[in-house]
């Protein structure tokens, strides 16, 4: 962060938390969020809501967005209705808006400190406390998510589905394969399939949308937080589970089914108990199916910032190159005898 | 004029290989990501190019086939490179149109194809 970028930055804190002083002592990138931008920042204020030292992550947008993710603005609603439904998240603590301040929207959030790589998590039992602990509590706190239903005031931008969340989501990927100008028959065939077989779901909630492992925080006791927000919306809340079990998630290991850390039993049977919720586990496999596609669209949205030029980055044109990974899962799970009846 | 030795994609292996073996461990832990990421890419392009254009020409003559299309003229290579694309959009639009639900021909094709490329991306995961 440039100099007049870190005085822009205290002057707006000082406004917002009344502060007589603020000094921002460190700024550093933070590790991952290929969608987003996020740094790490020590602030000291002096006074006001939030006097003392804090460690604050300033997410914001990247230079390049992918159409599925939701801005800083909503993201940030999103997260205070999650706090407020007790899902253990960070604390959001001020929206900005105003380009005059770092050039793009952000907001600041409590900095929480732990692990959150995926295919570490997964080797490192050091990690997380004890695992059938940490798949039940994981399963306790999507079943929070999925508390929060539509109407809510503080998330009327969230779209409501259309049809049904399953033949939205069957439109919503062929619409982005048109907008990229690709043709990948092997998803168009997991959508057919998708479109043949969609579960109908009476329940409509907060859906998180990534909820899967690297998108959660631990340490060596367990569970610190849930991360990233930017694709929630409403849905239906077996997708959720269908994503947290995908094996593309399962960073290598596929015999733990509930994202490469426990038993599809243990994370069902906690999440049936807190949610007071059964689990249809046709639907959850569904959307599995789904969780692939929808990662290789991604993937090929991911690709083609660095392609167009938008924003070159190794990392993005090598997360381009991984849809026939998730092709060759889908078509694993969509072969000729799941076609029988619909 | 003939290129010497060695081939691009076994430079491409050897140059990962110091990398990785040699460079790597010299680096700053910090460097560490980028570079496992540098190597990553330097594999895919190592096996892109010793698989050359067989992958597409293979998918192109299994289109070929369930499409019952001819070939108009000798220049097999021109005429498949050309041919891929459209035969690739027609496959694409009858998937979706569900005119080809769960064919076992699509099917093969479709599963043929995929494991080719993830043979250049991935190899890994054909291993399990």
């Amino acid at each position: 962060m440039q100099t007049k970028e870190l005085a822009s930055l205290e002057g707006f804190l000082r406004v917002v938390s009344g502060a007589n002083r603020v000094s921002v002592t460190g700024a550093r990138p933070l590790a991952g969020g290929a969608i987003q931008q996020n740094l790490a920042v020590d602030v000291e204020f002096e006074g006001g809501t939030h006097s003392g030292r804090q460690g604050l992550v300033v997410r914001m947008d990247a230079p390049s967005a992918i159409p599925l993710s939701l801005t800083r603005s909503q993201e940030f609603h999103v997260l205070r209705a999650a706090r407020a439904a007790s899902v253990t998240v960070p604390e959001a603590l001020w929206l900005c808006e105003d380009p005059r301040v770092l050039g793009r929207p952000f907001y600041l959030m409590q900095r929480m400190e732990g692990t959150t790589l995926g295919s570490r998590i997964v080797k490192d039992l050091a990690l997380g406390g004890d695992r059938r602990s940490l798949i039940a509590r994981l399963a306790v706190e999507l079943a929070r998510v999925h508390t929060v239903r539509p109407p809510h005031p503080q998330l009327d931008f969230l779209e409501m589905p259309v049809h049904q969340p399953a033949l939205d989501a069957v439109l919503r990927y062929r619409r982005c394969l048109d907008d990229l100008g690709v043709s990948r028959p092997a998803l168009e065939w997991g959508l057919r399939w998708c479109e043949r077989f969609a579960p109908v779901t009476s329940e409509v909630v907060l859906i998180h949308q990534d909820f899967r492992t690297g998108n959660y925080m631990v340490d060596g006791d367990g569970l610190v937080s849930i991360l990233d927000w930017e694709f929630a919306g409403w849905g239906d809340p077996m997708s959720d589970l269908g994503w947290f079990c995908a094996r593309c998630w399962r960073f290598g290991r596929d015999e733990l089914e509930a994202g490469g850390i426990g038993s599809r039993e243990d994370f069902y049977r906690s999440y049936t108990d807190a949610a007071g919720r059964s689990i249809d586990e046709a639907s959850v496999r569904y959307w599995e199916v789904m969780a692939h596609i929808r990662w290789a669209v991604i993937a090929l949205q991911q690709g083609r910032r660095h392609t167009s030029g938008e924003e070159p980055s190794l990392e993005l044109a090598l997360i381009g190159r991984r849809p026939p990974e998730l092709e060759l899962e889908v078509l694993q799970m969509t072969a000729p005898g799941a076609w029988a009846g619909s | 004029m003939i290129r010497p030795e060695p081939k691009a994609a076994e430079l491409l292996w050897l140059a990962r290989k110091q990398l990785l073996d040699e460079c790597l461990p010299e680096l700053p832990q910090g460097k560490r990501y980028e570079i496992l990421l540098i190597g990553a890419a330097m594999a895919v392009a190592a096996r892109e190019m010793e698989a050359g254009d067989r992958p597409m020409l293979e998918a192109t003559a299994g289109l070929r086939e369930l499409y019952g299309v001819q070939p108009a003229h000798s220049d097999e290579r021109s005429l498949r490179q050309s041919e891929f694309p459209g035969l690739l959009d027609r496959l694409a639009r009858d998937i979706r149109g569900g005119s080809v639900d769960g064919s076992e021909r699509v099917y093969t094709l479709l599963r043929t194809a995929t494991m080719a490329l993830v043979r250049e991306s991935n190899p890994g995961l054909l291993r399990d």
